[in-house]
C-alpha cells in the first residue's frame, strides 16, 4: 500500500506554541515529545511602564535570552503528561543575571474523546527560585501556582475520511486555532489570564506558516516595575503585553520540527519594548 | 462431455486423499493431496485450445484446494476463524471513530473456550486507517501463558482497501504454491461484545518463528525496506545509513553489515555471473519465486518497498518474503490522479508483463541473466500451466484461470455472507459478485497474455533488458488493431480470441450451440471512436473501441454463444470510455448486422471493464459489428447540490472562518 503519512499529524500539529508551551494535541499512549527552544529579544532603551507610558531603562539598553525546555508523554488515549522549564538571561549594557524559571507540571486532557485537536490542560506552576524581598518582578518569582487552559484548533472527521465513499475530503491545509489559560498563585504575582488566536497554512507538505495574535493579561492592580538597576531582574510577570507575530515551521523529517517565530509586542503595561525571536526544536518519539 | 474431459485432467492433478487428516483444529474437514504420479500436461493445452475455461466452476461447493500450514496442497474447507473480543463498550466505538494515526491501546479481554485471556488493542496500519473499518493488532498481555490459537500477538487486516476482500488471501495462496516462506493468513470473523464487526484476515506477526518453520532458525537477521522512504531496492547506495532506506527488525540493534554486504555483491555483481551469486547468497529459488508471483499477480507497489529480507545464520543465505499485496489483480496507481484516488478508484489494468514493479537492482539483474531468465520462465509457466511442469505436479496451472475460478468461486461461497453483512461496504461503488468475477477476468487476461507472449510462437518477452529512460509513468495508449482466430467444433467454456503479438483479449466466447465446425475471425480497433454508431449517439458517449466478430462456416450452419467485449480503462488518461459516459454501468451493447443497430441485453461489470450479451446468433461469413454506448441523455441534469457539499470544501476564506466559528460555536 502507498504510504500517505500526514507528517503534520505525526509531528509538526502539535509544535509546542513557544510562549506558553500549551497545543490542541492529546499524544498517542506511549508516544513521547521533547521541546527545546531559544528566545532572543532585540535590546530595547525603553520598556511600557505599568500605566502604558513609555519609560527608558535606567541602565542603559535592555535585552533578554531564554533557553526553554518540555517534554511531554502520551500516559494514555485521554492524557497527555507534560513537564517543562526554562532558564533567563537578562543584559543591560554589559550588566547580566540569569534566573531559572518556574517549572511547570501539567496534564492535558480532550474535550471530545471522538477528535483530537480541542483539549484542556492543567498545569502546576512551581517557582523555579526565591527571589529576595523588593525583587518581585523576576523570572520565576511568586508562589506556587496553578493554571487551567482550553485550547481548540481543528479536528480530524474521520467519517469523512474513507476514501470509497462519495465525498471524500482532504485534510484542510490551512486551519484556524486559538485557546486560552488563567494562572492563579498561592500569594504573589496576580492572576494572569493568556490568550491566542492562529492562524496556520502549508506552504508544502514540509513547510507551515502560522500568523499569531496574543495576549498576556495580569489581572487587578500590578505591582510597579522595579527600577532596572544592580542587580539586573529579568523579565516582569505582572505584565501586560498584547504581541503579534509569525511562526514558519519544517518538517526536518516526520518526527522533527523545527521553528522560527518572530514577535513584536504592540501594546504593554509592565514590559520592555524589545521584539523577540524564538528558535526551536521539537522532536517526537512515536510509539 | 466437455465437463467430464476437464474433470478427468484435473483428478490426475489434484487426487486428494481421504486418509489425511490434519491437527490444524480450523483447518480439519480439510484433506491433504498427495503427491500424483505424472501426468500429460500436453493434455491441458488441447482442452482449453478446444474449450476454454470454466469460470464458473466450483460455484456451488464450500470446498477449495488450496495450499495449507508447511507448504501442504490441501482440498476442503475455507479454514475460517473466529474471534472474540470484550472490551469497554465506549472505548469499542472509540477504536472506529478516533483520529486515524492515533496509537494509543485500550484494554482487551480475548475470549477461546472458557478462557478469558487480558491483552490490549490497537489500530494498526498506514493509510489504511483513514477507512473506518479498522485493522487491529492485539497483544496478549506478557503475564499470562495463553495464546490465541498459538499466538501471543493477533494482527488481523480489515481488507478494506479491497472490496473482494480476497486479493491478499489468493496472493499469500500463490506465494505459497510458488515455495516462497510465508506467514500464516487466515480469514477471521470478529465480534466485539458480541457484535459482527466484520471479515478480516488473520495475519502473523513477521518474527523468526515463521522463518524457523522453513528451517532457516528463528535467530536470523530480518530487515524491511522503509515505506518512508521507497529506496530500499538493493541498489549500491541504498545501505547509505543517512537514506533510511530499511529498518532492522531482528536482532534489534543498528549493525547493518550482513545487509551491506549483500547490496554490495548484488551491484557489484555483473549480470553474467548473476546467478551464481543468486545461488551462493539466496535461498533456493526464493527470488524467482517472488518475482513470478509479483508478475501473476500484477503487483507492481514493490521492489523498493512491501518486502522482508531474512538472513538465517543457519544456512548463511538470505530469503525474500513478500508483504501487501492489496494493489493487485487489475488494481493499480494512477500517477495521474491526486491522493487519495491515485491509489483508490475503479481503474484496472490487465497486460502488464512480468516484470512490474519498480526496477529494483536485485530484480533487474535477475530478469537479465539469461540462466536466471530461463528458470524465472519456467516457474512462470508451472504456475500459469503452460508448457513442461517445473516442480510439485500438484501447483502446475495454481493460477490457470479455471482452477483460479474454482477458488474464487468457493471463497465466494463462504464469505459471501460476510460481504453482505460488512457495515463498513454499503457505499461500495462495485457489488461483491462484480469484484468476485473481477479478479476471474483479471487471471483470464492476464494468463491469455502470458502465454502468448512468453510461451508461445509469437511470444516476443523472451529476453530481458532494464532501459532506464523508460519512464515509470505508463505510456500514452496508441490505437491498435487486434487480430485472431479461433477453430471452433463443439460448446464449451469461456474462451478467449487472443490477438497473438500483443497478447491482448479481443473476445471472449461462450459457445452454447453449433451445428458445424467453424473458425471465427475477430478484429477489434482500439482507442479509436467507432467509424459507424448507432443513430443519435456521438463518439463522446461510447467507448472508443469497435469489435468485428465473423463465423466461418457452412451456409446451413448455426452458432450461438455468449460474449464478453472488454475496454481499457488503465488509469484517467489511458481510458477508452468517452468523456460523456456519466456511469459505466449504463453502458449497452450495440449489434451491426447488415445496416440495422440493436442494442442488446448487456451485462456491465464496470470494474473488470468488461461487457457481456448472451445467446448471440453468429450469421455464417457475415461480420457482426459492436459498438457500446451509454445510452442515456448525455446532457444530465444538474444534480443536487446539497449531495455535493462535501465534495466542494469551501474555497472562501471568509466563509471558511465564520463555517468554522459557527461549528465549533454549535458544538
Amino acid at each position: 500500500m502507498l504510504s500517505r503519512l500526514p507528517h503534520w499529524v505525526i509531528a509538526g500539529s502539535c509544535v509546542f506554541s513557544l510562549a506558553a508551551n500549551a497545543a490542541t494535541w492529546v499524544r498517542d499512549e506511549g508516544e513521547a515529545a521533547f521541546q527545546a527552544g531559544l528566545d532572543l529579544s532585540t535590546p530595547a532603551n525603553k520598556y511600557w511602564d505599568y500605566k502604558g507610558g513609555t519609560t527608558s531603562y535606567t541602565c542603559g539598553q535592555y535585552s533578554e535570552k531564554s533557553v526553554n525546555v518540555g517534554m511531554e508523554y502520551g500516559y494514555s488515549y485521554d492524557y497527555t503528561l507534560m513537564a517543562s522549564t526554562s532558564i533567563t538571561q537578562a543584559n543591560c549594557s554589559g550588566n547580566t543575571l540569569t534566573r531559572p524559571g518556574a517549572v511547570n507540571f501539567g496534564v492535558r486532557g480532550r474535550f471530545d474523546e471522538r477528535y483530537n485537536g480541542e483539549s484542556w490542560e492543567l498545569k502546576l506552576v512551581i517557582p523555579g527560585t526565591v527571589y529576595p524581598n523588593g525583587q518581585p518582578a523576576a523570572v520565576g518569582y511568586g508562589g506556587l501556582g496553578l493554571q487551567v487552559g482550553a485550547y481548540f484548533g481543528t479536528p480530524y472527521d474521520p467519517y469523512n475520511e474513507d476514501p470509497y465513499r462519495p465525498g471524500f475530503i482532504n485534510p484542510a491545509t490551512d486551519s484556524w486555532e486559538y485557546g486560552g489559560a488563567l494562572t492563579m498563585y498561592m500569594g504573589t504575582p496576580l492572576p494572569q489570564v493568556m490568550g491566542y488566536t492562529k492562524w496556520k497554512s502549508d506552504l508544502s507538505p514540509s513547510w507551515r506558516v502560522a500568523a499569531k495574535l496574543q495576549a498576556d493579561w495580569t489581572l487587578g492592580t500590578r505591582v510597579p516595575i522595579v527600577p532596572i538597576r544592580p542587580p539586573l531582574v529579568p523579565v516582569l510577570p505582572e505584565a501586560r503585553v498584547i504581541s503579534t507575530g509569525l511562526e514558519f515551521s519544517h518538517l526536518l523529517d516526520e518526527n522533527l520540527v523545527l521553528s522560527i517565530s518572530p514577535v513584536i509586542p504592540l501594546y504593554g503595561q509592565n514590559a520592555p519594548q524589545s521584539a523577540n525571536l524564538s528558535i526551536g526544536v521539537h522532536k517526537v518519539f512515536p510509539r | 462431455m466437455v465437463r467430464r474431459a476437464m474433470a478427468a485432467f484435473f483428478a490426475v492433478v489434484s487426487v486428494f486423499s481421504l486418509q489425511a487428516a490434519l491437527a490444524q483444529p480450523d483447518i480439519s474437514s480439510a484433506e491433504v493431496i498427495p503427491s500424483a504420479a505424472t501426468f500429460d500436461y500436453r493434455q491441458k493445452a488441447v482442452l482449453e485450445d478446444q474449450f476454454g475455461f470454466d469460470l464458473s466452476a466450483n460455484s456451488d461447493s464450500p470446498d477449495l484446494e488450496y495450499i495449507g500450514p508447511n507448504g501442504r496442497v490441501m482440498r476442503g474447507r475455507l479454514p475460517l476463524r473466529s474471534l472474540y473480543l470484550e472490551m469497554d463498550p465506549h472505548q469499542a466505538e472509540l477504536l472506529f471513530y478516533k483520529q486515524p494515526h492515533d496509537n494509543s491501546s485500550f484494554a482487551v479481554t480475548v475470549l477461546q473456550g472458557v478462557e478469558h485471556i487480558p491483552g490490549r488493542i490497537t489500530v494498526k496500519g498506514s493509510s489504511t486507517r483513514y477507512f473506518v473499518k479498522k485493522s487491529f493488532l492485539i497483544k496478549i498481555d506478557k503475564e499470562t501463558s495463553a495464546t490465541w490459537g498459538g499466538y501471543k500477538l493477533i494482527s488481523i487486516n480489515a481488507l478494506v482497501t479491497d472490496p473482494s476482500m480476497m486479493r491478499e488471501w489468493l496472493s499469500w495462496d500463490l506465494a505459497r504454491a510458488s515455495g516462497l516462506t510465508t506467514l500464516n493468513t487466515i480469514y477471521t470473523r470478529l465480534y466485539i461484545n458480541q457484535k459482527y464487526i466484520g471479515l478480516y484476515s488473520f495475519t502473523e506477526w513477521v518474527t523468526g518463528d515463521l522463518f524457523a518453520r522453513a528451517g532457516l532458525g528463528a535467530k536470523g537477521e530480518l530487515y524491511q525496506p522503509n515505506d518512508a522512504t521507497y529506496c530500499g531496492d538493493l541498489s549500491g547506495g541504498s545501505e547509505d545509513p543517512s537514506r533510511h532506506c530499511y529498518l532492522k527488525f531482528a536482532p534489534p540493534d543498528n549493525n547493518f553489515s550482513s545487509l551491506e554486504t549483500l547490496i554490495k555483491g548484488v551491484s557489484g555483481t555483473p549480470v553474467k555471473d548473476f546467478h551464481g551469486f543468486m545461488d551462493n547468497n539466496f535461498d533456493d529459488e526464493s527470488v524467482i519465486n517472488w518475482v513470478a508471483v509479483n508478475g501473476l499477480v500484477g503487483n507492481g507497489d514493490t521492489y523498493n518497498k512491501n518486502y522482508f529480507l531474512y538472513f538465517s545464520r543457519e544456512t548463511g543465505r538470505w530469503t525474500v518474503m513478500p508483504w501487501d499485496y492489496d494493489l493487485t489483480f487489475g488494481r493499480s496507481w494512477d500517477p495521474y490522479l491526486p491522493s487519495p484516488n491515485d491509489v483508490f478508484n475503479d481503474n484496472f489494468v490487465y497486460y502488464y508483463t512480468p516484470e512490474i514493479g519498480f526496477p529494483g537492482m536485485l530484480k533487474v539483474k535477475m530478469l537479465e541473466n539469461p540462466i536466471l531468465f530461463q528458470r524465472f520462465k519456467r516457474r512462470l509457466g508451472h504456475l500459469l500451466g503452460v508448457g513442461e511442469p517445473d516442480g510439485d505436479p500438484r501447483t502446475y496451472g495454481w493460477f490457470s484461470p479455471e482452477r483460479f475460478a474454482a477458488r474464487v468461486n468457493a471463497i465466494r461461497y463462504n464469505i459471501g455472507s460476510d460481504a453482505l453483512l460488512d457495515p463498513f461496504s454499503a457505499t461500495r461503488l462495485y457489488s461483491f459478485d462484480e469484484q468476485a468475477d473481477a479478479l476471474k477476468y483479471f487471471v483470464l487476461g492476464h494468463y491469455a497474455n502470458y502465454k502468448m507472449r512468453l510461451f508461445s510462437d509469437t511470444a516476443n518477452w523472451t529476453s530481458y533488458t532494464y532501459d532506464p529512460t523508460i519512464p515509470m509513468m505508463p505510456p500514452p495508449a496508441q490505437s491498435a488493431t487486434l487480430n485472431a482466430t479461433w477453430d471452433v467444433r463443439a460448446p464449451g467454456y469461456e474462451r478467449p480470441l487472443v490477438d497473438p503479438y500483443l497478447g491482448t483479449i479481443l473476445a471472449v466466447l461462450k459457445v452454447r450451440t453449433i451445428s458445424q465446425p467453424a473458425t471465427i475471425v475477430g478484429k477489434v480497433v482500439t482507442f479509436r471512436p467507432p467509424e459507424e454508431l448507432p443513430l443519435g449517439r456521438v463518439p463522446a458517449q461510447c467507448v472508443q473501441r469497435s469489435w468485428t466478430l465473423t463465423a466461418k462456416m457452412p451456409e446451413t450452419a448455426s452458432l450461438t454463444s455468449d460474449i464478453t467485449l472488454e475496454y481499457m480503462q488503465e488509469n484517467s488518461q489511458n481510458s477508452e470510455v468517452g468523456s460523456k459516459v456519466k456511469r459505466q454501468k449504463d453502458l449497452l451493447v450495440w449489434m451491426q448486422q447488415g445496416d440495422e443497430w440493436e442494442p442488446q441485453l448487456t451485462v456491465v461489470n464496470g470494474l473488470a471493464k468488461t461487457l457481456t450479451i448472451r445467446n448471440i446468433s453468429f450469421p455464417p461469413n457475415r461480420p457482426l459489428r459492436f459498438v457500446a454506448c451509454a445510452d442515456v441523455p448525455f446532457d444530465m441534469p444538474e444534480q443536487d447540490t446539497r449531495l455535493l457539499e462535501k465534495e466542494n470544501p469551501v474555497s472562501n476564506p471568509v466563509e471558511k472562518v465564520y463555517r468554522s466559528l459557527m461549528k465549533t460555536i454549535s458544538k
